[in-house]
């Protein structure tokens, strides 16, 4: 009778003590997880697509509506020509973020009604 | 008997269940220290806006700022004297000896293919200025920069292009180093 309890005494015993390891080792991943997550704290423009409505302006790059505004102003058309292609080949290199085409429209647009 | 063990068995699951506690507890505040204690990083968007500023201020809905050409299209050097006045900026930082942490630059070239300067602007701290152009391991305690071009057409018809480098540093403020 002694000796059967004896053994379920270290039986319970080791199910606690692999229990405990367990949530100690579970906390050191969060600890460690919570510290790394920590380092990626950046503010960026950029938002998920999720949380940008799809009815704002896709163009919305200052630089490039500034450039496509002073292109839209531009009296001669060869050099409208030109720096159509310049702007194009800048945004395809990333120089501009947003819709090339889309911020062109827009920008057309305002300023045909300015 | 037996109750007398069950007791003492009692007491040692209990003295064990605070200590569990104990440990999640201290766990949970380490996370939440580790995860809120890290500053967020927002240079890059400080110099991202600092840039947008220096464009609006200079070219702003289709207009050149007119106390930076004058009618006869000529860049006026009063306007790099005061740039800090006119664009309503200020670098001042508190303390004799801090290094204020920002830098802006701002290249004026004439037509659209030509990349020779004709007139340039800079202010704040210009030995932050080669942060941009190192690519090193830890990037964390360099400055943020951001390069930006852009067109504009003066009121005499004619097209510059605008080159504007912005760079913010608040390595302190900004990151754990």
């Amino acid at each position: 009778m002694v000796k059967i309890n004896s053994k379920a005494q270290v039986g319970e015993t080791l199910t606690w003590i692999v229990a405990t390891i367990l949530v100690v080792v579970l906390l050191i991943f969060f600890i460690f997880g919570s510290s790394l997550l920590s380092g990626t704290k950046k503010v960026s423009d950029t938002f998920r697509e999720s949380l940008t409505s799809g009815q704002v302006q896709e163009g919305n790059d200052v630089f490039l509506q500034k450039s496509l505004f002073a292109y839209a102003s531009i009296g001669s058309v060869s050099t409208q020509l030109e720096l159509d292609k310049i702007l194009e080949k800048m945004t395809l290199s990333g120089n501009f973020t947003g819709d090339y085409n889309q911020t062109k429209k827009e920008v057309l647009l305002n300023y045909n009604l300015k | 008997m037996i109750s007398k063990i069950n007791k003492k068995g009692d007491k040692l699951i209990s003295v064990y269940w605070f200590a569990i506690l104990v440990i999640v507890a201290v766990g949970v505040v380490l996370m939440v220290n580790a995860f809120y204690g890290n500053p967020y990083d927002v240079r890059q968007i400080e110099s991202e806006t600092l840039a947008d500023h220096v464009a609006n201020c200079i070219y702003y809905g289709g207009q050149v700022n007119p106390s930076l050409l004058s009618a006869d299209g000529v860049f006026r050097p009063d306007f790099r004297d005061n740039f800090m006045h006119m664009c309503f900026l200020n670098f001042s930082v508190e303390g004799e000896f801090t290094p204020v942490p920002y830098y802006i630059e701002v290249n004026f070239s004439s037509g659209i293919n030509d990349f020779k300067n004709v007139f340039g602007i800079s202010e704040g701290n210009i030995n932050l200025r080669p942060d941009c152009y190192i690519s090193a391991g830890n990037m964390q305690n360099l400055a943020k920069c951001t390069q930006k071009e852009f067109f504009m057409k003066s009121s005499s018809g004619k097209v510059y292009a605008v080159k504007i480098l912005s760079v913010v540093s608040k390595v302190t403020e900004n990151t754990n180093g």
